[in-house]
């Protein structure tokens, strides 16, 4: 059809993706998408990624072919709004006078269009105002450009006044919606919710007005609500990224973890090809799915750790260099294994994360938190004393303070005390076979807790002076010597360990005497 | 949801996709009617008048659903002589032999819902048709509160005065008057500036005259 209407350089696409391709490798003159754009995208998206990467400038034409049903979506959008659009059915004569009457406005338009390309705001304001006061027959596209453009500028009460005198005198939906917003942001929100509610009665397809409802809601701290708003707006149209974004972030702010789960799934699915791809949905659909993950044995619950997975493998591949997200991947890998009692695997990924973390530049406190809470999942609670002693050490704030101090307390201390004695057993048996160094290596382990008993720290002292004894003093072995003695303090001499105490420190002693000459 | 309300939504959708279908279906057919020679065009002609009228027929129906399930229909800039020559080419398409004449000025703009108007144009000409016009005119006065009135006049033989008194809705013997309860439901659909979208008829010393007034 557009052949025959005269252009030329015509190409055609036959879903969204491959017009975004298009749209990204050639410049358009006109840009004519249908509504309906089949599974991935539709002509709103198109439309909104096509000007959102500055590959469409403001001079360019986009139009919507659309059915009735799709009008109140098509005909509302208030950011990126088409040029023109065509209902459905047409003929090739309707498509020919329709785009003549879309083409003369917006020629009309052409300076305030260019002076928008060139960032010129206030004079594409000048120039709307001067369209609106010369050509009254262009009211509703100039008073729609400048509606935008006086809220970009965050010029409220002239937005407002465009916007309500048009209400009055046209009633049509996008001023309403645009009087909403500046109600709004000029403080009244209970005002704006009750234009946006009225608005919905008569264009109940009008999704605008749900997220701006929901965006409403969620400042009054009515965060369940702004969620169900959200959830009605994607019922309509839910090939929108940002807007399934925005319900996962909520969802999981209010704890819906279901719905949250769904809505990043879905921005992942969505944003695959788009330019709204962003590595927190794939971070933020792992975290809201894996707190699912209930039932290591049931079906659903492993193909949902298998998703999960899956999900980690895709932002690992898409996003090599960014370390942050690498981390935090490892970090969800190591907690689904977790969920799923795999805890090879789980320190295996934790492991990965550790790597990662130690290429971080400035790593936040927070990666540290959860380094320790991945330990404890992973029964590495030698690591887990060390990094929260680490902590211990610098400073945090109140929330850091509170998180790990919960932490602290969820290292069991009788699984220290186990693992310290572990690792005590290990550390005689290494002495009983004269291997002093891995004797050495075993106590030091296992006396640095604060669980440690004076047995373990007898037994350090005894290989550390075997070992001096064998090659030669050393002055920090003997430092450390003493920093144990200072621990075990006073034994009383009826304690059967008094005997074993007092040779160990008289031996102590002689090895200082000795390294003092 | 109750039950009758699925049933409504059920036949929306199957007349919705018809209508989609009959498009798909009139434009393949007009394709292959460039392609074929001359006579065989002629013989196809008939073929695509039903397709048409049958989708104009569908996209009333699917109208109808949405004037009574919406509470305010979506209106925009919208340009009468356009309007008027979409509903011609769907009219020649049924009736080609008819001269129909478009008086209406290229710049004549408005504020109403194009399609429902094209639909109401294109039922006001086919009445005029069905009784016995064979020249129509479309024209269009604009007002100064950017209200606006479509004017169709026919020659023919007039509307009988029990319709002009609304005693009866139609005259023809297999006549139902849905076509002007059509259009009056279109009109009324239009509301603005405490104003109500109405249908005129009345005859003059030519023929027929049915008046739109959209505010």
């Amino acid at each position: 059809m557009a052949s025959i209407l005269g252009g030329d350089k015509i190409d055609s696409a036959t879903d969204g993706i491959e017009a975004m391709n298009l749209i990204h490798r050639h410049d358009y003159d006109i840009v004519l998408s249908d509504y309906n754009l089949g599974r991935a995208k539709d002509g709103q998206q198109v439309l909104e990624e096509a000007r959102f990467t500055n590959r469409l400038p403001a001079t360019s034409l986009f139009i919507v072919i659309t059915g009735e049903n799709a009008m109140d979506m098509v005909m509302g959008a208030l950011e990126y709004d088409p040029d023109g659009y065509i209902t459905k059915p047409y003929t090739l004569n309707m498509l020919k006078e329709r785009l003549i009457r879309i083409i003369t406005v917006k020629e009309k338009l052409r300076p305030a269009n260019e002076a928008i390309d060139a960032k010129d705001y206030n004079l594409a304001i000048k120039l709307c105002l001067q369209v609106l006061k010369e050509n009254k027959r262009l009211r509703l596209p100039a008073s729609r450009m400048l509606g935008q453009l006086l809220l970009k500028q965050k010029n409220f009460e002239q937005a407002l006044n465009i916007y309500s005198q048009l209400v009055i005198d046209r009633s049509v939906s996008w001023a309403k919606l645009g009087q909403a917003i500046c109600i709004y942001k000029l403080g009244d929100p209970e005002k704006a919710l009750e234009i946006l509610n009225s608005t919905l009665v008569d264009h109940p397809l009008y999704v605008q007005c749900y997220d701006w409802i929901a965006k409403i809601l969620l400042s009054l701290g009515r965060s369940e609500e702004a969620q169900t708003a959200l959830e009605k707006a994607i019922a309509i149209s839910p090939k929108a990224v940002l807007r399934q974004m925005e319900l996962g972030r909520i969802a999981y702010q209010n704890g819906d973890l279901v719905v949250a789960e769904n809505a990043f799934k879905n921005a992942i699915r969505l944003g695959r090809y788009s330019c709204h791809k962003s590595v927190k949905n794939y971070l933020q659909f792992a975290r809201s799915a894996q707190v699912l993950l209930k039932n290591p044995g049931d079906r659903t619950t492993q193909n949902k750790a298998s998703e999960i997975l899956r999900a980690m493998d895709e932002l690992k591949q898409d996003y090599p260099v960014d370390n942050d997200s690498l981390f935090f991947a490892s970090m969800l890998e190591s907690k689904t294994h977790t969920n799923m009692d795999n805890v090879k695997e789980a320190r295996r990924c934790l492991s990965d994360a550790e790597l990662v973390y130690a290429r971080l530049e400035n790593p936040e406190i927070e990666y540290q938190l959860q380094i320790v809470e991945a330990y404890i999942d992973t029964e590495q609670s030698v690591k887990a004393q060390q990094m929260i002693d680490a902590l211990k050490t610098i400073s945090l704030s109140a929330e850091q303070s509170s998180k790990l101090n919960d932490l602290d307390h969820a290292l069991n201390g009788e699984a220290l005390r186990r693992h310290s004695s572990q690792l005590n057993d290990e550390g005689v048996d290494h002495f009983q076979q004269g291997n002093l160094e891995a004797a050495i290596d075993a106590f030091d382990q296992a006396t640095q807790y604060e669980f440690a008993t004076t047995s373990a720290m007898l037994n350090s002292i005894q290989a550390k002076i075997a070992f001096m004894e064998k090659v030669k003093p050393n002055k920090d072995m003997l430092k450390e010597c003493r920093a144990l003695l200072i621990r075990i303090g006073e034994i009383d001499k009826n304690d059967e360990r008094f005997a074993r105490y007092a040779r160990l420190r008289k031996t102590y002693d002689r090895l200082g005497r000795a390294i003092a000459k | 949801m109750n039950t009758d309300y699925k049933f409504e939504l059920l036949v929306a959708a199957y007349a919705h996709d018809l209508k989609n279908q009959l498009q798909a279906l009139t434009e393949q057919q007009e394709m292959l009617v460039v392609d074929l020679p001359k006579e065989y065009q002629l013989k196809l002609a008939p073929m695509i008048s039903h397709t048409n009228k049958i989708k104009e027929d569908t996209l009333r129906l699917v109208s109808l659903y949405r004037l009574e399930n919406t509470q305010q229909i979506n209106r925009d800039d919208a340009w009468p002589h356009d309007t008027a020559n979409q509903a011609i080419e769907s009219c020649l398409l049924q009736f080609p032999s008819i001269i129909i004449n478009n008086k209406i000025d290229n710049d004549s703009q408005g504020f109403y819902n194009d399609q429902l108007a094209q639909l109401a144009l294109v039922t006001l000409i086919t009445n005029s048709v069905q009784a016995g016009a064979t020249q129509i005119s479309l024209n269009c006065e604009e007002h100064d509160d950017d209200s606006l009135t479509f004017i169709i006049e026919d020659n023919g033989p007039g509307f009988n005065k029990a319709i002009l008194d609304g005693s009866i809705s139609t005259t023809k013997a297999a006549g139902t008057g849905l076509g002007l309860h059509f259009v009056k439901m279109i009109c009324k659909a239009h509301l603005g500036a405490n104003k109500q979208g109405k249908l005129s008829l009345s005859n003059n010393n030519t023929g027929a005259v049915a008046r739109l007034f959209l505010p």
